[in-house]
């Protein structure tokens, strides 16, 4: 059975390789273009409204007793956690509560034009 | 109507004139809240004048093409104008002569958190990222503000020569911010020991300002956690928008300033 095998495997002739062709030239490279400058932006537009980020943490004179009770408030958690030491926490409330002050005014002036 | 542009960037003499006048009872107001906050007069004491004087200044500088509203634009350098005005007027000595110990400290300290929380000029709270909720975004603020103060009068003591009964208290906080990892020492130290703003050290480290934001409102979360519980908390992971500097840190053989702190007094 094998023999049989070996038999049909016989190679009958090399047939003959194709004749290489002719290798194409390459093409002229046509000439690389000059990279242009970019045209200038005409100008950014400005945010429009006051929405969105701008109007992020925004604070007015009218808010100003809510947001004394916030900063006593906080300040008496944080002190009551430790993490404001005890021997600070007044001159830290008053600052915070002065420094919040100084920026607050009255919301009418901020929409007038 | 008021005579065109003058150079096609800022506005003629005349059109600024306008905006003095527009704005004139703003400035006032303005003015008016830092005399209400520091108890000073805001005419006796120079603010009206020195407020006005920012808005000029402003009105001839603005550019309008660039888009940003005049208050916008000027809010600050006005709110800049009257607090120097302010902390140099005659009622801020006298007063700070009469007031109490703890109320001069307090003045003093509201002036230095300008420094590190700049948007309070501009009448905002130092939020960063709305939660959806103004009222706990305006609480989380106030709690940074808060924290934020503590930490300038601790340096301030510091530097002073603390009391014996407020030494622990310090360097237990000092010790808390010295298991940190360098960069954000470093992030630390910056703005509340040299007084410098948030976005200044993102402009410093060349980085974005919102990365510089988030990390400090990470820190700060850090070191409340840490002081009310006693010990420290676990450590905050550096974002990727700070890695560059913790390597240049790394290689030059920085292991933060608070380290440093401790090691020099152990």
């Amino acid at each position: 059975m094998g023999r049989k095998d070996d038999k049909d495997k016989k190679i009958d002739k090399i047939g003959a390789s194709d004749a290489t062709k002719r290798v194409k030239s390459t093409e002229a490279v046509s000439d690389v273009e000059k990279v242009k400058g970019a045209s200038a932006v005409s100008r950014v537009a400005g945010v429009s409204g006051v929405g969105g980020t701008q109007a992020l943490g925004k604070i007015s004179l009218e808010q100003r007793e809510k947001l004394m009770g916030i900063v006593t408030e906080e300040a008496a958690k944080l002190a009551a956690q430790g993490v404001i030491p005890n021997s600070q926490r007044e001159i830290v409330e008053q600052a915070v509560k002065m420094v919040i002050d100084a920026t607050l005014i009255e919301s009418s002036e901020e929409k007038k034009r | 109507m008021g005579k065109p542009a003058s150079d096609g960037k800022h506005l003629s003499e005349e059109e600024a004139n306008n905006l003095v006048v527009e704005h004139h009872g703003w400035t006032e107001s303005i003015a008016r809240a830092v005399a209400r906050a520091w108890n000073l007069d805001w005419r006796l004491d120079g603010l009206d004048g020195a407020a006005m004087e920012a808005l000029i200044f402003c009105s001839r500088r603005f550019d309008p093409s660039r888009g940003i509203p005049f208050k916008g634009y000027s809010r600050r350098r006005i709110h800049e104008a009257s607090t120097e005005a302010a902390r140099k007027s005659k009622g801020w000595s006298r007063s700070m002569s009469n007031k109490s110990a703890a109320e001069n400290k307090a003045r003093e300290l509201s002036a230095e958190l300008y420094g590190v929380f700049p948007d309070l000029r501009d009448g905002r709270l130092p939020v960063s990222e709305s939660s959806g909720s103004d009222d706990s975004d305006a609480r989380s603020a106030i709690r940074e503000l808060l924290i934020g103060a503590s930490l300038v009068a601790t340096k301030q003591a510091v530097a002073n020569g603390p009391l014996p009964d407020e030494l622990m208290d310090y360097k237990r906080m000092v010790g808390v911010m010295a298991c940190l990892e360098p960069v954000h020492q470093l992030l630390l130290y910056k703005v509340y020991w040299d007084g410098i703003s948030l976005r200044n050290v993102a402009t410093e480290w060349d980085t974005d300002g919102l990365n510089v934001m988030r990390e400090h409102k990470v820190l700060i979360a850090y070191l409340q956690k840490s002081l009310a519980q006693g010990k420290p908390a676990a450590l905050p992971k550096v974002r990727p928008g700070l890695k560059p500097l913790v390597t240049k840190l790394k290689s030059s053989g920085n292991k933060g300033p608070f380290t440093d702190v401790l090691v020099s007094t152990a």
